[in-house]
Formats: C-alpha cells, structure tokens, sequence
C-alpha cells in the first residue's frame, strides 16, 4: 500500500542532513534536527520551507540526538554539550546550556520526571551518563561514570517506576539503574549483555526492546527485585532482521507505539510495518510504501502523526517529508495508560467519542484533498484553499487558540 | 555479489602464511588480521558501525575464560577444563573494586550461569561493565563447551573516529582454505552493514601480527 507525499522540505545548506524529528502535537509542529547544528520547527498545517522556529546555529556541529521535553521545550546535544531550548523564545539562546567536566560529546537525550539525562562519548576510558533536575539545571543530580566502557547511545526513564532509568551503549550492554540507590555501585539493578545498542526502548511495562548496530532485535525482561530467582521469561532474540524482513537493509527504529521503519537505501526503498507490541511480531502483510523516500540516502528518522494518517521521514539527502498514510496505524496508548482493546489491527481505538469524531472529519477532508492533489497545477491553489480551510477548522475546532500565535515567524 | 574473488584471497593468504610460517617463523603463534580501510564515511554524522561476528574456527585460541556458576554449572567447567567460581566464591570479594578489577584482567571473557545472571550486577557492581567483560549467559541446557567456544569464536569491531577498522579473523596455523573462508565471511558481513556497501570500501587488507601486508581490494 503507498503512501503520497503531500509536502517536502529542502534543507537550505549544501550536504546537510537531516537525522532527528520529534513531534509537538499541541501546536500541530514538529522539529528537525540536523547535521549542520540547526534546529527547525516547521507546522503541520500550514505547509510552508520557512520554518516557524529557527536556530541554525543551534550547536558547534552536528546535532547527535533532541529530546521533547514539554510541549514548549526541546533539549538538545551535540560537541559542545546539552542545550534546553524555550520554543516560544525568540531569542537565539538556550535556556540552558549543560556539560560535564570534560566537555565531551554528549551522544544521547533521555527526559522523564522533571529529570534529563545525557550521556557521552567514550573519552579516554569513561562514558559519562549525567543526570539534572530541570527545576534547577546549575548543578548534576547524579552521574554514572563508571557503568559502561564506551558511548552511550541511548537514554530512557521507565515510564511509570519513576526510579528506573535505562542506558544502551556500543558496547553492547543495557544497563538499568535504580535512582534510589545512592551509590553507583549499588544502583546497578540489570544489565543486559546484546550487542552494539542503535536504540532501546521500554515497549511495556516490563519488556525492554534493543535493536543493535548489526540490524539485530531482541525483547528482554525488565528483572524484578528478587535477585535470587529467576522468574522472568527468556528473551525473544528476532536475531538478523535483515533476513526476516523484506527489503530490509537496515532498521529505521522500532516504535513503542506500534511500528517499524525499514529501509533499502540501494534499492531507493522505505517501508512503515505495524509492530505488535504485545506480540512481539512485525505485520508484515500490512506494508506501507515511501516510493523513492529519500532517494539512495538513508533515512535517519521516521514518526507516524498520531490521529492524522501521515507520517514524517528524514533523510541524508536533506530533506524532510510529509507523507500521507494509506491506512490509519493503530498506534498502542502510551504505558501506563489503560486503552479498550479492540480486535483487529484495521479499527480505530476508541479513546474519545469527540477525538474520533475529530478524525472522522479529519478523514473526510484529507479525502477530498487527496482528489485534488492529482494534478501539480492545481497543488498550488489548494494549498491555499487547504490553508483557509485549515484556518478556519483550526479555530472552530481548537481548545487553545494562543498555539497559533505563539511560534512567530521572524 | 561481493567484490573479492575467493581465488585471489587465495593467493594472499597463501603468500602471507608462507611468510609467517616459512620465510620468518616467530615464537609465537601469529594472529591473522583483516584490516578495512573505509572512504566516504563521517564518523561524526554516518551511523554507528559496530558488532559482533562469530566465525566458524576460532581464531585466537589462547583466550581465557572463567565461568561464574552454580553448582551444576562449576561441575562442568571442570570437566571441560575451564577454571570456574561460584557464588560463594564471588560474594567473598565483597564487592571490592580492586578485586574485581584485578579479576578481570585475568581473563578475556567470562560466562555465568543463566540463573546467576540477575545477580552478578548486584554481587560485582558495575566493574566489570566497566572493563567490557560482563558475562555472557549459559542455560543448563546448552552445552557448555559449545557456549565456550561461540565466546571465543567470536570478534568485535568497532568503528571509532579514524576511518580505519581493524578484525582478527584467524591465526598462522590454521588451514589455508579456512582461512579464506573466515576472511570472506567477516569482510562479506562487514560490507553489508555499510550503507554504501563496496562504496564505502577504500581498501581490504590481510596481515599476520609481524608480517607484511597483503592488499585484497
């Protein structure tokens, strides 16, 4: 099943490439970050390469990872540290500008309960995971130096046990920490030994997923207290997935939400598959196609907009893209939230009567859109009949009208 | 569709192990690298290249190993003549990061029971991590000295900030023809991780630890 591009944004500095979104759904926008050290917000409505938000000086050099801290605040972090960013600002300064006493790299962003963390690159024989409160960012929470021996790629607070904080690193080892225990010593609850962690992610409550540098993908047990006894399941190793999965020459990421972004950078291809979470098992008879995606360049990042059926990718060939979804992906409630559960992957979740008629809506206008967009000629006109439209719905159906004053174009 | 013929990977390794083995025989038992040399790679922005391989002959055999087990799992280590401690063994260093430091350096890898596992970070603290030689599980029913040697059969690369990657793939006694097939195996994969595959390949060299070295692409 394809999916159409309903916009594309070109990045306006030469080779420069695109590698992080991460989406504000309260104000319908999402930012990019990107290889030349800028952030971009651009809207989801109201299609337009000029950006709402801009700092294209935002770090030294490129961005390695941006976390979304609150619907107003992104975090950031690069060379030259980790950057707290107030997106309604217009000034181009960080709230808050945070690094160790190294200076080093910081690799990857975990945010949760008022806590962020970063955690470096190996310099010399320490990786660093540090900890601030953002309520009061001049001084470190806590620091874990001493747990991995090379750069820490990924970050994640549990989403409900507000103590447990997990780290992924190349050095192939997942580690989860228990806040409460003052001591780094002692603080170390789990370590799981896979491989070269790419991303890992609490998929549930208690199932932690790690997809490697090798395109391999394994679901672990988050391990209870009770050292002694093992009473966890064994982990589901999916092994090489490049093997099991069609035109499968590298992983995008794996969603908790629900999907999986594969890619074929040789073959031009990228493909969106629904996950079962619970499952553990890629849909594969439900593809969804990017014809050309980011043409011979891989795909760096790729976010399904919940409730709108489209889909954002971004690439190194510099761009970013608007997709429209053939199909509405059921996407899992966020953990910790209780969700009705309905039987097949096709229907709806039912969470709001008003929401769903929102979308019903939504449907039947992005329908209708979708007829017209046929012909280039006539694009241009109905971006503009879509912007009237959109403005028009947007205050109609809108709780908040200040979101769409608040990003100001320059 | 690889780029290196096994024919003329053939050659070179038959050159290079007349070398090692004939031409200049050391005292020691000679390590076989595979060296790849990358091009237009960005280790700042490109994604991370790293991993394991596990290949079909060991190719360091003098690795050495302890098994952290229980009582089942110590019996066999001793009868497959792999030193091995158990639980009490390990609570007895009581958490001493000199200790544990100095316990692993002793030894290349290590290996505990699958029971175990979920102990061995609150028995040995983060150390070990540290040192990158956290254990790798066994159940009681896998064969230990099969797990023994996956441990030892396989290798690590790393990309870091030079463009340049270094495996080893086997050693100066091994079969000619096994060699070959090591080589192939470990560049094959390697490529295929590339996102440019071949593109990103500048060079393919093979090397014994005190020889020269033998261009394979």
């Amino acid at each position: 099943m394809r999916s159409s591009v309903l916009f594309d944004w070109q990045s306006s500095t030469k080779d420069n490439w695109v590698l992080n979104l991460e989406l504000f759904p309260s104000s319908n926008s999402f930012i990019a970050s990107a290889s030349d050290g800028s952030l971009n917000g651009y809207s989801l409505v109201n299609h337009s390469n000029t950006p709402i938000f801009s700092i294209p000086k935002a770090h030294e050099s490129s961005i390695n990872s941006i976390k979304k801290i609150d619907e107003f605040t992104l975090a950031s972090c690069s060379t030259d540290g980790v950057k707290v960013w107030d997106l309604r600002s217009l000034s181009q300064s960080p709230i808050h500008s945070l690094t160790n006493a190294k200076s080093s790299n910081f690799l990857s962003l975990g945010y949760g309960h008022n806590l962020l963390a970063g955690g470096t690159e190996l310099v010399g024989v320490d990786a660093e995971l540090h900890i601030w409160d953002l309520r009061n960012p001049q001084e470190v929470v806590r620091s874990f130096i001493d747990s991995h021996h090379d750069d820490i790629t990924c970050i994640e607070f549990h989403p409900t046990i507000s103590n447990y904080l997990m780290s992924g690193s190349t050095d192939g080892y997942v580690n989860v920490y228990d806040l409460n225990e003052q001591d780094e010593d002692d603080a170390l609850h789990q370590v799981i030994n896979y491989a070269s962690v790419h991303s890992c992610h609490f998929t549930s409550e208690k199932r932690i997923s790690i997809l490697t540098h090798m395109e391999t993908l394994a679901f672990y047990e988050l391990n209870d207290t009770n050292y002694e006894v093992i009473a966890e399941p064994e982990p589901n190793d999916l092994g090489d997935v490049r093997s099991s999965w069609p035109d499968c020459e590298y992983v995008v990421d794996l969603n908790p939400a629900g999907y999986v972004g594969v890619g074929a950078n040789s073959q031009r291809k990228l493909a969106l598959f629904p996950f079962d979470i619970q499952q553990e098992k890629i849909d594969l008879e439900k593809p969804v196609w990017f014809a050309d995606a980011h043409g011979d360049e891989v795909v760096r990042d790729l976010v399904v907009v919940p409730n709108t059926q489209t889909a954002l990718t971004c690439g190194e060939d510099g761009h970013i893209r608007l997709w429209k979804l053939p199909y509405e992906l059921t996407p899992s409630a966020p953990i910790g939230q209780k969700v009705d559960k309905t039987e097949g992957e096709a229907s709806d979740i039912e969470v709001d009567s008003d929401s769903e008629s929102e979308r019903k809506k939504e449907k039947k206008e992005k329908k209708k859109k979708e007829k017209k967009e046929k012909k280039e000629k006539k694009e241009k006109k109905d971006k503009k009949d879509k912007k009237d439209k959109d403005k028009k719905k947007d205050k109609k159906d809108k709780k908040k009208k200040k979101s769409d004053v608040r990003f100001k174009p320059y | 569709m690889s780029k290196i013929t096994s024919s003329h990977v053939r050659e070179n390794v038959h050159k290079l192990l007349e070398f090692s083995n004939e031409t200049k025989k050391r005292n020691f038992l000679e390590t076989v690298e595979l060296q790849v040399g990358l091009k237009n790679y960005d280790p700042q922005r490109d994604k991370r290249f790293s991993g394991t391989l596990k290949l079909p002959q060991v190719p360091r055999p003098n690795m050495t190993l302890c098994i952290f087990g229980d009582a089942f799992d110590v019996d066999r280590a001793k009868s497959v003549g792999v030193e091995a401690m158990s639980v009490e063994d390990l609570k007895k260093l009581n958490k001493n990061k000199k200790l544990i430091k100095k316990l692993a350096k002793k030894y290349n890898a290590f290996i505990a029971s699958e029971v175990l596992i979920k102990q061995i970070p609150r028995l040995l603290g983060p150390t070990l991590s540290k040192a990158g030689k956290f254990p790798t599980p066994v159940s009681h029913n896998d064969d230990l000295y099969g797990k023994v040697t996956d441990v030892k059969s396989t290798i690590r690369f790393q990309l870091k900030k030079v463009l340049c990657l270094a495996v080893a793939v086997g050693n100066v006694e091994m079969e000619e023809d096994i060699l070959v097939n090591q080589i192939m195996m470990a560049a094959n994969f390697l490529v295929s991780l590339l996102k440019k595959n071949w593109q990103n390949v500048g060079s393919l060299v093979i090397k014994s630890t005190m020889g020269p070295s033998f261009r394979i692409y």
